[in-house]
C-alpha cells in the first residue's frame, strides 16, 4: 500500500497552510507587550562615527531607547568563525565606531510601534569622518591576493603532464583555442521573505524567531555573543521564505534585537527591509574570469587554464571559488590549471549563494567549451562526450556514480538537439532568431557529519519525525515525512514531519544541497530504532500481549506487529492496550564515503531554446530540457520544484541580475525589487524536467544526492551559448542585456 | 505630514488651494515609492479615492473623458474599443495588482518621461482637464509635458479627467522593458491614423526629458500618404516610407545611457518600433477598408 510514497508526487504537506496564509512566519508573531526596532544604516563606504545624536529621537513618541557606538548593547567577541559558529561578518554592530561598508549598522532604535520605531531612526543623526571606499571592483583587480588553499588545495593549482612545464606550454602546443574573460556583478539572494527575528525572553532564557536556514548554528552564535549558556538559546524557524544561501549565516540584527530586548525586559521584533538587506545580509561577489582551452583538431582537451578573482568583503567571509569548483574536475585534460584570487572591497558581506562557486565557474567554462566547439565545429555535445571524465584528474578516483553522459543523450533526444543548426544565426522565424545551447551542469554531493534524527511511534497510531533541520521552500517537511512513512509502511498522511527548532535533534541545518542526504538518512535510520524500540516495549511490557517473547519472533510490518500463534496488532492498539503514549528514538547519518575511494557530485545537462528579435534584439526563452542524475529522487514533485527553481536562478544570472554599486560611495544604487531585476513569470519557459534513476548506494544507503543548487549551476551558459547560436553573438558579460546583444 | 481626505471634488480643490505643495495621491502606485525611498517628504497628501467622479467615464460622440483615477484595469476592460492604443500601453503596466490602482492621472501627475501611458494620449491627441478654485481649464496634451516630471499644471491645480478622441482608425503601442512584465520602459512608442485629418500621431517615451511627438516623422508620413492619395486607396505603403519614417522618429528622441539601456540602442529600438508599428496599424486600416468594401 505504501511502497510507492517515495519517488511518487506528494504534494508539499505545509503547502495548504502557506497558501492560505495560516503557516507563521517570524514577522507574523506577536508576543504580548512586544516593542520594535529599527534599523539605523551608515551613509557613507568608509569611515569612522565620530558622534550620535539621538536627542530628538529619544524625544519623539513611543521611542524606547536608541542603541548605537556610543551606547552599544553589550556583545561579546572572540567568536571565531567555524563549524560552531555561524555569524555571517567578522565584526560584531555597535562594538565600535567603524563604518566598514555603506548601509552597515550603526544603529538601532526601539520603540512602542513600527511606525515610531522608523520615525525615530530617522530622527538619529550620525556625524561620521568619511573616508573613500574601495568599492570598485574592476580597479581593485590589479591588487588581487591570495586568498590561502581551497577545497584542500592550493589556490594555485596546476595538473600538468610529465615533462609539460607550465600551462602556458601546454597551451601553445594545443592547435585549436578558445576562451576568454567572463564577468558578473555582486548579486543577492533577495528571498520573499524579509529577515524578521522576535527576541523574547523569559526565566528559561532566550527564544529567537528567526527565518534561518539552520536553527541550531544559530542558536550557538547567538549564545556566544550573548555571553549566555547555549542550553538558554533556543531558535524556532517554522517557515522561511527562501534563503538561497542568504539565510544560512546569523547577520547582525538578530543579535542586537536579542540584546535590546533583554535590555529593556520586553520582546523585541525588528524586520529588515527589502533595501535593508542588500547592506546588511549578505551577497555573492563579483567575478572576474578567464578561461583558456586547447584542444587538438578533434576535440580532445590538450589544456584547460581558469583563472579567477572574486570580490571578497572586507567584512568577509564568503567568495566564489569559480576555478576550483568547475574546471577542477569537470573535464578529463592532461593539462589543467585553476587559479584564485580575491580583491577586498569595502562592500557588504559577502556569503554564500545558491551554487556559490559554480555558478560563475560554470557560466564561464561552459561558454569556453561551447566556443571551442565553434571553432571546431563540432557539435557541443559530443565535444563533452570526447572529453568525458570517469576519474577525478590529478586523483585517479572515480566518481561513487556518475551519469552525465546519460544526462547528455537524453536531454539531446527529448530536446530534439539535432535539430540544431551548427552555424550561429541561421535559423529564423518571421522577425525571430532561433538559437538552441546547451551546458553541464556538476555539484558535489555533500553529507554533513553526525545528523540526526528522533523517530516517535504513538498511542493515536500516528508517527513523527523530527530533526533540527529547515525547510525554506525545499519540501524537507515532504521528504522526511515520506521516508518515514515508507520505512514505517504507513500512509504519509499519517507522519508527521517537525524541523525548524534548535533544540530538535542535531543538524547543522538546510544548505549546501545536503539535506535529503543528511537528514533523511538519518531519518530512516530513527525509523528503525524506533520499531526495534517498540519491540522491546512489546516484550517487555507486562500487559503487552507479546510479553516474553523473543524480539526475533515479533515482526513489524505496516504499522503492525505480529508474531507466533496469530498475535497480531497495530502499534497504536498496542500503546493504547499497555498505557505507554508512545515510544521514540534517535539515531544519526551514517558517515559520508571515504573520500579517498569516491568523488560524489550531482549531474545534470541543460538544453535551451531561445528566440532573439532580429531588430530589437529581446530575448525570449522558450523551453528548457533539464536531465537530472542525483541518485535517488524521494520525491519528483518538490525535486522538480527544486531543479525549476534552480534554473529561474540561472536564468536571473544570465538576462536580469545584478547589484549597482557606486564606486565612489560604496552604495548599492538598485537596492529595491523594482531594479534588482529578478525573472518574473513571462521571462520563465516551460521546464522539461527529467530525472535518471540511478540510487548512488555508495554515496548512502538510501541512494539520495543533493539537487538544492544543481539546477543554477551551468544554466546560465547554456543561455548564452544558445544567444550565441541563435546570433552569432557572443556576449560574457553578465548579464546580457538588449544593448549588450544588440551591440 | 498631513493626510487630507476630502470626499467632494471642491474639497480637494480647497485642500489644494490651502496646501498648495500637497502632494494628490490616488492609487499610490508612484506617490507611495517615492515616499518608501525618502525621495519626498510633502507637507501634506491628499488622497483623492473618495471623490467619486474621479473614477467614472464618459463617452460623449466622438470623445471619451476619462476620469483620472480610474485605473488601467478598467480601461482594458471597457475602453478597447475606444481607446486601443491606450488599452495596449495599459496592459504593459506592471503587474496586475498595479494595473488594479494606477491610472492615467497619476501618470500625467507624476509626468516620469517613462510613463506607460503618455506615448498612446500623445498619438490619439486629447486634453487634460485641470481645476482649481479659480476654475477649469483645458490642457492640450502637446502642451503638457515641460520637463523631467514637470508637466503644465499650476501649483493650486488637480488633473481631474482627460478628454480622448475615440479612435477613427488603427492606433498601436510597442514597449521594450529589460524583461518581460512588470518594468519600466528602456523605451516605447505609440502611433495612431487620424483618416480624418490625414495626419498621423505619435508619441516617444523613455527616450528623452519629456514624452514627446516625432514631428518631423509625423509630417513626413502625412505627406507621404496624401502625395500618394494611400488615404483613399488604402494602397500598400512602401517599405523605404516606413524605414524613412522610423529614421525620423529616432531622431526625434534625446536619449541618454542609463542603467536601462544605451542611448545608441534606444534610438535603434524607436526606429524599429516606429517603422512596425506603422506597417501594422497601416495594414490593418487597409483590411479593415476592405472588408468595409
Amino acid at each position: 500500500m505504501t511502497a510507492e510514497i517515495l519517488g511518487r508526487g506528494r504534494a508539499r504537506v505545509e503547502g495548504p497552510a502557506k497558501v492560505t496564509g495560516a503557516a507563521k512566519y517570524a514577522a507574523d508573531l506577536h508576543p504580548s507587550g512586544l516593542a520594535y526596532g529599527y534599523l539605523v544604516l551608515a551613509t557613507v563606504g568608509r569611515g569612522t562615527v565620530t558622534a550620535v545624536d539621538a536627542e530628538a529621537a529619544l524625544a519623539s513618541p513611543g521611542v524606547l531607547a536608541v542603541y548605537s557606538p556610543f551606547n552599544p548593547l553589550k556583545l561579546y567577541g572572540g567568536i571565531v568563525h567555524s563549524d560552531q559558529s555561524f555569524l555571517g561578518q567578522n565584526w560584531l554592530p555597535l562594538q565600535d565606531a567603524e563604518v566598514r561598508h555603506h548601509g552597515q549598522i550603526v544603529g538601532l532604535v526601539v520603540a512602542d510601534t513600527f511606525e515610531q520605531a522608523r520615525r525615530g531612526a530617522a530622527l538619529v543623526r550620525v556625524v561620521y569622518d568619511a573616508r573613500p571606499p574601495v568599492a570598485d571592483f574592476a580597479a581593485a583587480l590589479p591588487n588581487a591576493v591570495s586568498p590561502g588553499p581551497i577545497n584542500g588545495e592550493p589556490d594555485v593549482l596546476d595538473l600538468l603532464a610529465p615533462g609539460v612545464p607550465s600551462i602556458e606550454a601546454a597551451l601553445a602546443a594545443a592547435p585549436v583555442r578558445a576562451g576568454g574573460t567572463y564577468t558578473q556583478p555582486p548579486k543577492n539572494p533577495v528571498p520573499l521573505e524579509p529577515h524578521a527575528t522576535v527576541a523574547v525572553w523569559d526565566q528559561a532564557g532566550l527564544t529567537l524567531h528567526l527565518g534561518t536556514q539552520a536553527a541550531m548554528p544559530s542558536a550557538l552564535t547567538v549564545a556566544a555573543a550573548l555571553g549566555q549558556d547555549p542550553a538558554r538559546v533556543r531558535v524556532l524557524s517554522e517557515h522561511v521564505g527562501g534563503g538561497f544561501g542568504g539565510k544560512l549565516y546569523t547577520w547582525a540584527h538578530p543579535l542586537l534585537t536579542a540584546a535590546a530586548a533583554q535590555a529593556l525586559g520586553r520582546p523585541v521584533k525588528t524586520v529588515i527591509t527589502h533595501e535593508q538587506m542588500f547592506s546588511v545580509t549578505g551577497n555573492r561577489t563579483p567575478v572576474h574570469q578567464t578561461v583558456e582551452l586547447g584542444a587538438s583538431a578533434d576535440g580532445a582537451l590538450q589544456a584547460v587554464k581558469h583563472e579567477a578573482v572574486s570580490g571578497l568583503s572586507t567584512s568577509g567571509l564568503i567568495f566564489e571559488q569559480a576555478a576550483h569548483t568547475t574546471s577542477r574536475y569537470l573535464y578529463k585534460a592532461p593539462n589543467i590549471h585553476v587559479a584564485q584570487k580575491v580583491a577586498m572591497l569595502d562592500a557588504p558581506p559577502s556569503t554564500w549563494m545558491r551554487a556559490p562557486g559554480e555558478e560563475p565557474g560554470s557560466f564561464a567554462l561552459e561558454s569556453a567549451m561551447d566556443e571551442l566547439a565553434a571553432k571546431l565545429n563540432l557539435d557541443p555535445v559530443e565535444l563533452r562526450l570526447r572529453n568525458y571524465s570517469t576519474v577525478v584528474p590529478g586523483r585517479g578516483v572515480p566518481w561513487s556514480s556518475k551519469h552525465l553522459d546519460e544526462c547528455y543523450r537524453l536531454g539531446a533526444a527529448r530536446f530534439g538537439w539535432n535539430r540544431r543548426a551548427q552555424r550561429p544565426g541561421s535559423v529564423r522565424e518571421g522577425d525571430w532568431l532561433i538559437g538552441y545551447g546547451m551546458a553541464s551542469a556538476a555539484y558535489p554531493g555533500n553529507q554533513f557529519p553526525y545528523t540526526m534524527a528522533k523517530v516517535r511511534l504513538r498511542a493515536d497510531g500516528g508517527a513523527e519525525v523530527s530533526s533540527a533541520t529547515a525547510d525554506l521552500g525545499t519540501g524537507m517537511r515532504t521528504v522526511l515525512s515520506s521516508v518515514v512513512a515508507e520505512r514505517l509502511g504507513l500512509p504519509g498522511e499519517r507522519v508527521a514531519a517537525v524541523l525548524g527548532d534548535s533544540v530538535l535533534p542535531m543538524n547543522y541545518g538546510a544548505f549546501a544541497s545536503a539535506g535529503t542526504a543528511s537528514t533523511a538518512t538519518a531519518a530512516r535510520a530513527a525509523a528503525s530504532a524506533a520499531v526495534a524500540q517498540l519491540v522491546q516495549v512489546a516484550v517487555q511490557n507486562a500487559a503487552s500481549p507479546f510479553h516474553g517473547l523473543d524480539p526475533k519472533d515479533v515482526v513489524y510490518a505496516e504499522g503492525r506487529l505480529t508474531g507466533p500463534g496469530g498475535l497480531d496488532a497495530a502499534f497504536g492498539e498496542l500503546l493504547t492496550r499497555i498505557d505507554v503514549s508512545g515510544v521514540e528514538a534517535q539515531d544519526g547519518s551514517a558517515p559520508p564515503p571515504d573520500a579517498r575511494n569516491f568523488a560524489v557530485h550531482s549531474f545534470g545537462a541543460h538544453f535551451c531554446e531561445v528566440r532573439v528579435h532580429a531588430w530589437t534584439s529581446e530575448v525570449r526563452l522558450r523551453r528548457f530540457t533539464s536531465v537530472i542524475d542525483a541518485g535517488r529522487i524521494v520525491n519528483e514533485r518538490t525535486a522538480r520544484s527544486q531543479i525549476a527553481g534552480g534554473l529561474v536562478f540561472g536564468i536571473g544570472q544570465a538576462l536580469f541580475e545584478g547589484s549597482v554599486m557606486e564606486p565612489a560611495s560604496g552604495r548599492t544604487a538598485n537596492a529595491n525589487l523594482a531594479e534588482y531585476l529578478i525573472p518574473v513569470n513571462a521571462d520563465v519557459p516551460v521546464f522539461d524536467i527529467q530525472f535518471l534513476s540511478h540510487p548512488d548506494t555508495n554515496f548512502n544507503e538510501f541512494g539520495a544526492r543533493g539537487i538544492g543548487e544543481l539546477g543554477t549551476v551551468g544554466s546560465a551558459a547554456a543561455i548564452a551559448n544558445a544567444l550565441f547560436n541563435a546570433t552569432g553573438r557572443r556576449v560574457r558579460d553578465l548579464p546580457v542585456t538588449v544593448d549588450k546583444l544588440f551591440g | 505630514m498631513e493626510f487630507l481626505r476630502p470626499s467632494t471634488w471642491d474639497e480637494a480643490l480647497a485642500a489644494k488651494a490651502e496646501y498648495p505643495s500637497a502632494v494628490p495621491i490616488a492609487g499610490g502606485t508612484d506617490v507611495m515609492v517615492e515616499l518608501n525611498f525618502d525621495r519626498h517628504r510633502p507637507e501634506a497628501l491628499i488622497d483623492l479615492n473618495r471623490v467619486p467622479e474621479l473614477h467614472t467615464w464618459e463617452i460623449d460622440d466622438d470623445v471619451v473623458r476619462l476620469g483620472a483615477s480610474v485605473p488601467y484595469t478598467r480601461i482594458i476592460d471597457h475602453l478597447t474599443d475606444r481607446l486601443p492604443g491606450l488599452s495596449l500601453a495599459a496592459h504593459t503596466v506592471g503587474s496586475p495588482q498595479i494595473r488594479n490602482r494606477g491610472s492615467v492621472g497619476g501618470n500625467l501627475g507624476a509626468a516620469s518621461p517613462a510613463g506607460d501611458a503618455h506615448p498612446a494620449l500623445l498619438a490619439s491627441g486629447g486634453r487634460v482637464e485641470v481645476a482649481s478654485v479659480r476654475g477649469t481649464r483645458m490642457i492640450p496634451i502637446d502642451d503638457f509635458y515641460l520637463g523631467v516630471k514637470r508637466n503644465a499644471l499650476e501649483e493650486d491645480e488637480l488633473i481631474l479627467a482627460v478628454h480622448i478622441p475615440s479612435a477613427t482608425a488603427p492606433q498601436q503601442f510597442s514597449k521594450i522593458g529589460t524583461r518581460n512584465a512588470m518594468v519600466i520602459a528602456v523605451c516605447s512608442f505609440g502611433i495612431g491614423l487620424h483618416p480624418e485629418t490625414g495626419t498621423v500621431r505619435t508619441g516617444i517615451g523613455s527616450a528623452a526629458p519629456t514624452p514627446r511627438r516625432a514631428t518631423d516623422a509625423e509630417e513626413f508620413i502625412a505627406a507621404e500618404l496624401a502625395d500618394a492619395g494611400l488615404w483613399a486607396s488604402r494602397g500598400e505603403l512602401a517599405a523605404s516610407t516606413a524605414q524613412r519614417f522610423g529614421e525620423l522618429v529616432a531622431q526625434a528622441a534625446s536619449p541618454i545611457d542609463d542603467v536601462r539601456g544605451s542611448a545608441a540602442y534606444r534610438r535603434h529600438a524607436l526606429s524599429v518600433m516606429a517603422r512596425r508599428t506603422l506597417t501594422w496599424t497601416w495594414n490593418e486600416y487597409r483590411t479593415a477598408g476592405r472588408a468595409a468594401a
